[in-house]
């Protein structure tokens, strides 16, 4: 690899990441704030450093620690005004172009219960339902880590956890390591465009920044209070950034391929009759798979299936897919029975998976009652990870 | 969701819907089988002749069929229209649904649903094709009602009677349905939920098209039967007849507007004498009782009513009066011994013409007089055949053709794009699809050959897993036959074409 440098090498980071065209890094910033920093480097992305895209490949060949990965979303999330009850729910996918996926945010759910909240440091912990991150190596697709915020009942202690009780107004932090949102702004939902800005720091010495613009305002889906609008093949820019001491030493361009949703209004109360399990995977290429399928909580009728494929311009066709649990039982603590293996196969697609459980002690309740919530790795057709929602029906009922 | 889920719902009125009744005026006794309607006399010779051998067409026993000829009339029970209309947008014929409270649930919040005026507030806030209905438990449920399949937006106004010809039965039936089940609470609404999950369930595999557009309503209804007893109505989990094909024959959605004309409600001259009692099939899915079958009785004939009543839309765009005029002509003189005649002295034949002379795809014909029998024999024998007889013949019923110029794509299974195309066989198209996906914009509307805005495509589904494409290689979906327009010249054609625009 002539040219490149190894860009970082730790005790707890067995990885190398060799850059091409490693001239085309941008200055290391001097600025005293990590705000401040970032800030100027998106600037310094956008004013000057399109020229070098696309960039050249990255060899990425690492181990990295699941505890220090910490993610950050900013971008303008709107809430209806007189909406009784609100959410974020947005969830990307995020492939650098130069390999699979660096990482994948899966989803950011966030409800607000009650009274309208005009600041989001007023919220308490239950109007978190759910965000996890999985963070996947590019080279050999191995999971890295997964952080999932796991509300408990202990509303004074998660507050606190979650700095909701200092957070600033239109700044949510979700997790003490995990999630952030901020300017979260109370408008008509019509107002959809803005730029995001993604981060997340894979290790002490390694960092990926990277920021995407959505322009114009997407057709928004309504269902019941609920509306979204989902956008797919937005081009996102940014840095590979090296730290030391929490400060750049060196940053190298990136580009990557983003899918993007935002959704607001009321989430109803799901559960009553029927379960749905949620699997999300990547399946290389930049493609991704998003299957749900529905069980019945009286063990009669049929399960139903559905999936669909995104490709890498953000485009989504659904599929026609067979969802086979495995034999094997995993007991949770709870004594909830959950599959330590699912198969997903259609002959038409060219697909058969097998889906392995990564986890088997994060089991959670989110309001929706008792669910596995792990990261998977597949296998077979395709290499991939993902994540699992597998929603217990055994001693749980809403 | 909220589409699929109203898809669903959609079906389950697709039984009774899938043609027009008529009104009449002659009482028939409630007798057997039609033999009755084999009045060939007034049938031009070659309307008359009868089935060859050289048909391709098998011969069937009369028994249990009607034979070719014009079809008689019968004098149907009377009716209030008023309370008909009512009846049709308020009662629970369909009596299981989706408890109201999810129903809304699934609606758009920032999109109000297109209704209908005049029904009870119970009602305020639903799309027009769908009741709202107290069922055995006192909960409010959501039931689809039919107009459904028999109402469409034109140009922004909602036309009842007008056939959906974009509706979508492509996807599997069961998943919004099973889906919706996350959302009910509690024993009533888990309990309201099952019973229409199950049926739907039980039928979702014979209602799957292979083409958006296309309506299942023959397999539906056959499929219903087979889960019934005859003799009470019951229902049973496991099929008491042979299930139809799961491949789907499609069929078009003819207009309302004409029932008043028609003596036999369907395309292959099924569906005589008491038009409204053939009408309750369209509570097959979840009636189970002759009791509840009763009560729909009651007011039954007002609906039937209601719909003989109504009336086609006006041709909205320019008329050349002159060229019409010709047309009339023409088509007096070639086409109105099987579509009747118009005007102030109108007159409608009801002819069913034999397969071996319309020579249009024959699947239905060959299912109802072939592996279909059973049901037919059910359908005789059951409630609904206490009033009514189900007695197809080998061919089809040539339709009065009041507003033909909306109701494109035509032939009784919608294989042909426009009127122009129906009158010049050589220019049908063998794979095609609509350019639009609704009837929203008069700029979708093809004035110079009376249909809708299509592509013409290379290709068919063999190269291409497009739901949107019609092919016609598929069984079912043939665009062949009704070669009657072939013989006139360009000039002719378009006269009769201008005339059409008059009906």
């Amino acid at each position: 690899m002539t040219g490149c440098r190894v860009l970082s090498s730790k005790k707890w980071l067995v990885g190398v990441f060799l850059l091409q065209a490693c001239s085309s890094e941008s200055p290391v910033s001097s600025l005293s704030s990590p705000e401040e920093q970032w800030l100027s480097n998106i600037a310094a992305a956008t004013d000057t450093v399109d020229s070098s895209y696309p960039p050249n490949p990255i060899e990425f060949s690492t181990q990295l620690s699941a505890k220090t990965s910490r993610f950050s979303l900013r971008g303008i999330f709107t809430f209806p005004n007189a909406a009784p009850t609100g959410s974020v729910d947005q969830n990307q996918n995020l492939s650098l172009v130069q390999g699979g996926v660096i990482a994948s945010l899966d989803r950011v759910s966030i409800r607000q219960g009650g009274d309208i909240v005009e600041k989001p440091s007023q919220w308490s912990y239950e109007h978190v339902l759910r965000s996890s991150i999985l963070v996947d190596a590019v080279a050999n697709s191995a999971l890295l880590s997964d952080q999932i915020v796991s509300i408990e009942p202990t509303s004074t202690v998660q507050r606190a956890a979650l700095n909701l009780a200092g957070a600033t107004d239109n700044q949510l932090w979700v997790a003490n390591n995990s999630v952030s949102i901020d300017s979260i702004v109370f408008s008509p939902p019509e107002r959809c465009s803005a730029s995001y800005q993604w981060q997340l720091e894979l290790s002490a010495t390694l960092r990926v920044r990277l920021e995407f613009l959505v322009d114009g305002c997407p057709q928004v889906q309504s269902v019941g209070g609920y509306s979204r609008w989902q956008v797919g093949g937005l081009i996102a820019k940014g840095f590979l950034d090296e730290l030391e001491n929490f400060e750049v030493v060196s940053s190298s361009p990136v580009e990557a391929k983003v899918w993007f949703s935002h959704g607001w209004g009321e989430v109803p109360s799901v559960g009553g009759a029927v379960v749905l399990d949620t699997l999300s995977i990547d399946i290389g290429q930049q493609r991704r798979l998003d299957i749900s399928r529905s069980r019945r909580r009286s063990g009669r009728g049929p399960e139903t299936v559905s999936a669909s494929l995104l490709d890498q311009d953000g485009m989504s066709r659904t599929i026609e897919l067979i969802w086979k649990d495995g034999d094997e039982r995993l007991a949770a603590t709870s004594g909830n029975q959950y599959p330590s293996q699912i198969t997903l196969s259609s002959a038409e697609e060219g697909i058969d998976l097998r889906v392995q459980i990564m986890n088997r002690a994060i089991e959670s309740d989110t309001g929706f009652g008792n669910s596995l919530n792990v990261p998977v790795v597949v296998s077979g057709s395709h290499a991939g990870a993902g994540f699992l929602n597998y929603v217990a029906i055994n001693n749980t009922s809403p | 969701m909220y589409k699929l889920i109203i898809t669903l719902l959609c079906v389950v009125t697709l039984t009774a819907c899938r043609d027009e009744p008529s009104a009449q005026s002659e009482q028939l006794p409630e007798a057997e089988v039609d033999a009755r309607a084999d009045d060939q006399s007034g049938f031009s010779q070659i309307l008359d002749s009868p089935l060859s051998e050289s048909s391709s067409v098998k011969k069937w026993p009369n028994a249990r069929f009607s034979s070719s000829g014009v079809i008689p009339e019968y004098l149907q029970r009377e009716g209030d229209v008023e309370l008909g209309r009512k009846a049709l947008l308020e009662e629970a014929y369909v009596s299981c649904g989706i408890p109201e409270r999810v129903f809304r649930q699934l609606l758009p919040a920032d999109n109000a649903p297109l209704g209908v005026d005049g029904r009870h507030e119970r009602a305020e806030g639903l799309p027009y094709n769908f009741n709202v209905v107290t069922n055995d438990d006192g909960l409010s449920i959501v039931t689809s009602n039919c107009l459904t399949c028999h109402a469409t937006k034109l140009f922004g106004e909602l036309v009842v009677g007008l056939g959906n010809e974009f509706l979508d039965f492509t996807a599997d039936a069961s998943k919004p349905v099973e889906r919706a089940g996350a959302l009910v609470q509690g024993d009533a609404e888990i309990a309201a939920w099952e019973l229409y999950a199950d049926r739907i369930n039980t039928i979702a595999p014979y209602i799957k098209t292979s083409t958006v557009g296309v309506n299942p309503a023959n397999n539906l209804t056959f499929a219903l039967i087979a889960h019934r007893r005859a003799n009470d109505n019951t229902w049973s989990n496991q099929p008491l007849l042979p299930l139809p094909p799961t491949d789907v024959p499609p069929v078009s959605v003819p207009p309302w507007w004409r029932m008043a004309k028609k003596p036999a409600m369907f395309n292959l001259g099924e569906g005589r004498r008491d038009h409204a009692r053939i009408m309750m099939a369209a509570s097959m899915l979840c009636t189970d009782s002759f009791a509840e079958l009763e009560e729909i009785d009651q007011y039954a004939p007002d609906i039937r009513a209601f719909i003989a009543s109504l009336e086609p839309p006006e041709y909205p765009f320019p008329v050349d009066t002159v060229l019409a005029n010709t047309g009339r002509e023409v088509f007096d003189r070639t086409c109105s011994q099987c579509h009747g005649s118009y005007g102030d002295e109108h007159a409608y034949p009801a002819r069913l013409v034999p397969l071996d002379v319309v020579q249009t795809d024959s699947t239905l014909v060959d299912f109802a007089l072939g592996d279909g029998v059973p049901y037919i024999d059910w359908f005789n024998q059951s409630y609904y055949g206490q009033l009514s007889t189900a007695a197809p013949g080998a061919g089809y019923v040539a339709p009065p053709l009041d507003g033909v110029w909306a109701t494109a794509p035509f032939l009784h299974n919608g294989s042909v794009p426009t009127i122009g195309m129906l009158l010049e066989s050589t220019t049908r198209p063998r794979y095609w699809k609509h350019a639009v996906s609704d009837l929203s914009d008069p700029e979708s509307y093809d004035q110079q050959h009376l249909g809708w805005q299509h592509d013409v495509l290379d290709s068919g589904k063999a190269s291409a897993a497009d739901v949107a494409i019609y092919d016609t290689d598929l069984p079912g979906y043939a665009n062949s036959g009704h070669r009657f327009g072939d013989h006139l010249g360009d000039d002719e054609r378009a006269a009769v074409i201008e005339y059409l625009k008059t009906l």
